[in-house]
């Protein structure tokens, strides 16, 4: 055979059309990464809403595309990649300036979604740890996340002062915090 | 390392998830229909892709246009303004060089 008849056999090969992805695995695709890409989405800054649109959006624009198999992981990082760069050209676009720095968030977002997680770990060992809290500090924790109550009108329910409250609240993050750690190594061990 | 700021913003993040309601939901069934009425809509036809690049572009203006200027007044980005400026007086001095004022450019330095 000709040596160039063999280069070309080769590529006629490797440029073949992937073959279109089915519904069903689409649906499996879309399903098994939505609640990280969303969750990713919302520690970047993104209100509930905004991260439901950017999260369709990603997809769209990763759906035009053949279907590669990344392997999990790689699916993950470059929808997250995806994300990132769609809400960074919204926010241009808008001219909206970011509620948190990009570093800080990306940092937050490693530390919740511990390897191959999509945060759901870390949001059960949050659940444990408001069982273990104060029942004071569980109810401000309740008027500031579930009624979205400003600090002066939580002190006036539970009457405190404005920095009764935020030292309360200060207290209650660092419990948190440290109660978390620690679930999570325990699982981990 | 994780720093504290970013503890407590993913603390803030998964109470707002917790105890508000700010759940993720299940977007497949949406996700999946737009991606229907997308792969569903026409291909342009090339006879309009034509027809658009025939379309006549106006003349490129030599000064900035509307969002760069928008940019540069909004986004922080002033720090190209010292640039713009050194350039601006590069460029007078180049004009007057050519005029019966170039001797006094010398003077300048």
């Amino acid at each position: 055979m000709h040596p160039n008849r063999a280069v070309a056999d080769s590529i006629s090969v490797t440029t073949a059309p992937v073959p279109t992805a089915t519904l069903g695995s689409l649906e499996t695709f879309i399903r098994q990464h939505q609640t990280h890409l969303w969750r990713y989405l919302r520690f970047l800054g993104c209100d509930p809403a905004q991260a439901d649109d950017l999260t369709q959006e990603t997809f769209l624009k990763v759906l035009d595309k053949p279907l590669a198999d990344f392997g999990g992981g790689g699916a993950r990082a470059y929808l997250c990649r995806t994300a990132k760069n769609a809400l960074l050209k919204w926010r241009e676009r808008d001219q909206r300036l970011a509620r948190v720095d990009l570093a800080t968030a990306e940092m937050a977002f490693a530390w919740a979604c511990v390897e191959g997680d999509d945060g759901t770990r870390t949001l059960d060992a949050l659940g444990q740890c408001l069982d273990e809290l104060a029942p004071s500090a569980q109810q401000a924790l309740q008027l500031r996340y579930g009624e979205e109550l400003q600090r002066g009108e939580i002190g006036a329910r539970l009457g405190l002062g404005d920095h009764g409250v935020k030292s309360l609240l200060q207290r209650t993050y660092a419990r948190l915090r440290a109660c978390i750690e620690r679930r999570l190594r325990h699982d981990d061990a | 390392m994780t720093t504290p700021e970013a503890q407590d913003h993913a603390l803030h993040i998964l109470l707002e998830e917790r105890l508000g309601e700010h759940a993720p939901s299940d977007l497949t069934a949406r996700i999946l229909a737009a991606h229907q009425v997308r792969s569903n809509a026409p291909e342009p036809q090339p006879h309009q892709e034509k027809r658009r690049s025939r379309r006549r572009r106006p003349a490129p203006s030599p000064l900035p246009d509307r969002r760069s200027r928008r940019a540069l007044a909004t986004a922080g980005r002033w720090l190209l303004l010292p640039l713009l400026i050194a350039l601006a007086l590069v460029g007078c001095a180049l004009a007057i060089g050519s005029t019966g004022a170039a001797p006094f450019i010398y003077t300048m330095f």
